[in-house]
């Protein structure tokens, strides 16, 4: 009989689709502030993998990450009365400034993960030349 | 549901499993090995790719341990373990590492010298070798900073096969391309794809493991599988997992060891990182064992994730990439963690109370690297803190304090311990001083939680000549 952790796996698949669009709209926002704008291909690819990243995470991790990036567009009606998805580049570079500069440690682990982990997939998805390199330490 | 039948059933596939499998298999024992994770090899994926990280990293990389300061836990979960996706570099533990242990756990007979003949078996099967050809760019920056500040500093043999003729770029050593595949020629049976969920016990003996088989986009199956001993070796965190899953309680999972370790990012003025060269294998071991500085080769992406939330700075600097490399502090952790089990979901929650020491040796750890960096001609240095601007100067370093700060900087681990002691002292040592269980007479432990703290080195070369040491007695006293 298959465990609970694979049963709760396959029934969150697609909770993990509605959030897709919030993911793939912080890691075009990061990746405009590092290197401009994104490309749309590689983002949507990028953010299939990082999706599939937060839900490789224990799912003690994993779940509440899915609900924090929920949370996250939610907070972009404070901004600019809508989610964070739908706000144009300059409300949303506001929205991820406060929760960078948030006083709760949660709200910068969040951006934290999502400059770390975003930029690494949409950079790797992009870098084909990457796949050939190593970057290992001991 | 599906049985099986061995005489000895080994759990996990790291270099602590293949070297149990391999030697039963070889002395004629009649093995099946289980592994969680895929049976791929070296190249099915390019080394830290996404495609790396998905396939062989349990998590893809991304387990932590909670504390005030999270760490980021990294390990291997394929066949060949941590083995298949490390650096392969080889050093050995120094007399004071080993002599300490047998003194705290009342470990029998471990020194350099009882693991002499162990270490020279190792080095012969995974072909320890120095590097061929000229440096990297970053081992050459961290040779020349250590030189000109009188720090010593030395190339790490590696686990690494060249070709007998010519000048290739050689192989590394991991468990499928050696233990694994000699295990399997001496008839033993291998399960990829396979998790062990739990023991049955009674009797003060391992009866049974239960464990989920799934074949690559196929529905899981559950299987058993009836042995006589058992050799658990899911690594530092998953064994005690099991174990604990199993029914069995503390001390099994209390004692958690790791090297913690951070990294950040120098800018100079030529290129110096060609991430075609390979793994860098300069250390600057002056400070070993309480401290390693080392370097990696890093190509773009890696960087970036370094870089991340360096927004307008890093746009700048992104176009000379290649002037940028990727260096590393790593410390011996004094305090202790521990591993649980969490109902239901069968996760480990692990907790890591990084303490004022580590964090003080973090900081000092870093400041040295900084110091270095700059004697070296760094032109610049990204903050370890997020937060803070670049570093352009030596004295820019006494801004990250005395002790690096909660929650401000990404600390991960590579090198994991402890979580099953081995040692006589029977109220913290869940093994014998040879790996047998004092919980259950028919099973054995041989993977990085025996080892009973931080070896201050890489330690998969500790482990490898321990695991050997534990299966000849073994089989020269069961
Ligand atoms: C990125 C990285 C780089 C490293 N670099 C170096 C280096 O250069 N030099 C060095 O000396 N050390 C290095 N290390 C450390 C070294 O790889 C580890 O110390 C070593 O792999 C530990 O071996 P192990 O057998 O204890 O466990 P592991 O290597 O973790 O192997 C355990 C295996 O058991 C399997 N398993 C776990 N639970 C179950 C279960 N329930 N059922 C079935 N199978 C299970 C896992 O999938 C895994 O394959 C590195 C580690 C990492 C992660």
């Amino acid at each position: 009989m298959p465990s609970l952790a694979w049963r709760v796996r396959r029934r969150l698949a697609p909770v993990a689709e509605v959030v897709r669009p919030t993911v793939a709209s912080v890691v075009e926002t990061l990746v405009a502030e590092s290197e401009g704008p994104a490309d749309p291909e590689i983002l949507d690819r990028a953010s299939h993998t990082m999706l599939g990243r937060i839900q490789a995470m224990p799912r003690y991790i994993g779940l509440p990450m899915m609900a924090a990036t929920l949370a996250f567009d939610a907070s972009g009606v404070a901004f600019g009365r809508r989610p964070f998805r739908f706000l144009p580049p300059e409300a949303r570079a506001r929205v991820l400034e406060a929760w960078r500069n948030a006083p709760v440690g949660v709200f910068r682990t969040f951006v934290e993960f999502y400059e770390k982990m975003g930029t690494f997939v949409y950079f790797s998805e992009k870098d084909e030349a990457a796949e050939a390199t190593a970057g290992r330490e001991g | 549901m599906q049985t099986h039948d061995c005489d000895v059933l080994v759990i996990g596939s790291g270099p602590g499993g293949a070297t149990t499998a391999c030697l039963l298999a070889e002395a004629g024992r009649d093995v099946i090995l289980l592994e969680e994770g895929a049976h791929l090899g070296l190249d099915s994926a390019p080394p830290y790719s996404i495609a790396e990280t998905t396939q062989k990293y349990r998590n893809g990389g991304l387990t932590v341990a909670l504390g005030r300061t999270m760490v980021t836990c990294i390990e291997g979960r394929c066949v060949g373990g941590g083995s298949e996706i490390n650096a392969a570099l080889c050093h050995w533990p120094m007399d004071q590492t080993l002599e300490g242990w047998s003194e705290r756990f009342r470990i029998r007979d471990l020194s350099n010298r009882s693991l002499e003949p162990f270490r020279a078996e190792v080095e012969r099967d995974l072909t320890v070798s120095s590097l061929r050809g000229p440096l990297d760019g970053a081992s050459t920056i961290l040779k020349a900073g250590a030189e000109a500040l009188g720090w010593r500093s030395e190339e790490v043999q590696r686990f690494w096969q060249y070709p007998d003729s010519g000048d290739g770029p050689g192989q590394r050593q991991s468990m499928t391309e050696t233990l694994v595949p000699r295990a399997l020629a001496a008839g033993c049976r291998l399960l990829p794809d396979t998790r062990v969920i739990r023991l049955v016990l009674g009797g003060g003996e391992a009866r049974e493991a239960r464990a989920i088989h799934t074949p690559p986009g196929e529905p899981p199956e559950a299987i058993r599988v009836r042995f006589r001993h058992l050799f658990v070796c899911g690594g530092p965190i998953q064994t005690p997992l099991i174990l604990r899953r199993s029914g069995l309680q503390d001390p099994i999972g209390q004692n958690l060891r790791m090297h913690p370790m951070i990294r950040l990012v120098a800018c100079f003025d030529d290129p110096i990182n060609d991430p075609t060269v390979g793994v860098p294998v300069q250390q600057v071991v002056a400070f070993k064992p309480e401290m390693t500085l080392g370097c990696s080769q890093a190509a773009l992406p890696h960087l970036v994730m370094w870089l991340g939330g360096q927004g307008e700075a890093l746009r700048e600097r992104l176009a000379n990439w290649q002037t940028m490399a990727l260096f590393y502090v790593l410390v011996e952790g004094t305090t202790s963690g521990s591993v649980q089990n969490l109902p239901l979901l069968n996760e480990p929650l692990m907790r890591y109370p990084l303490n004022d020491t580590d964090r003080g040796r973090l900081s000092l750890a870093l400041q040295r690297l900084i110091r270095l960096l700059f004697t070296a001609g760094a032109r610049e240095i990204f903050h370890p803190y997020a937060g803070h601007p670049p570093l352009r100067r030596k004295l820019d370093a006494n801004t990250l304090g005395d002790r690096i700060p909660h929650g401000k900087t990404a600390v991960s681990t590579i090198h994991l311990f402890g979580t099953c002691p081995m040692g006589e002292d029977a109220s913290r040592c869940v093994v014998d001083s040879w790996g047998r269980m004092r919980a259950l007479g028919n099973t054995w432990i041989n993977d990085a939680s025996i080892l009973p703290d931080t070896t201050g080195v890489n330690p998969q070369a500790t482990l490898l000549a321990v695991a050997r040491r534990n299966v000849r007695h073994y089989l020269e006293t069961v």
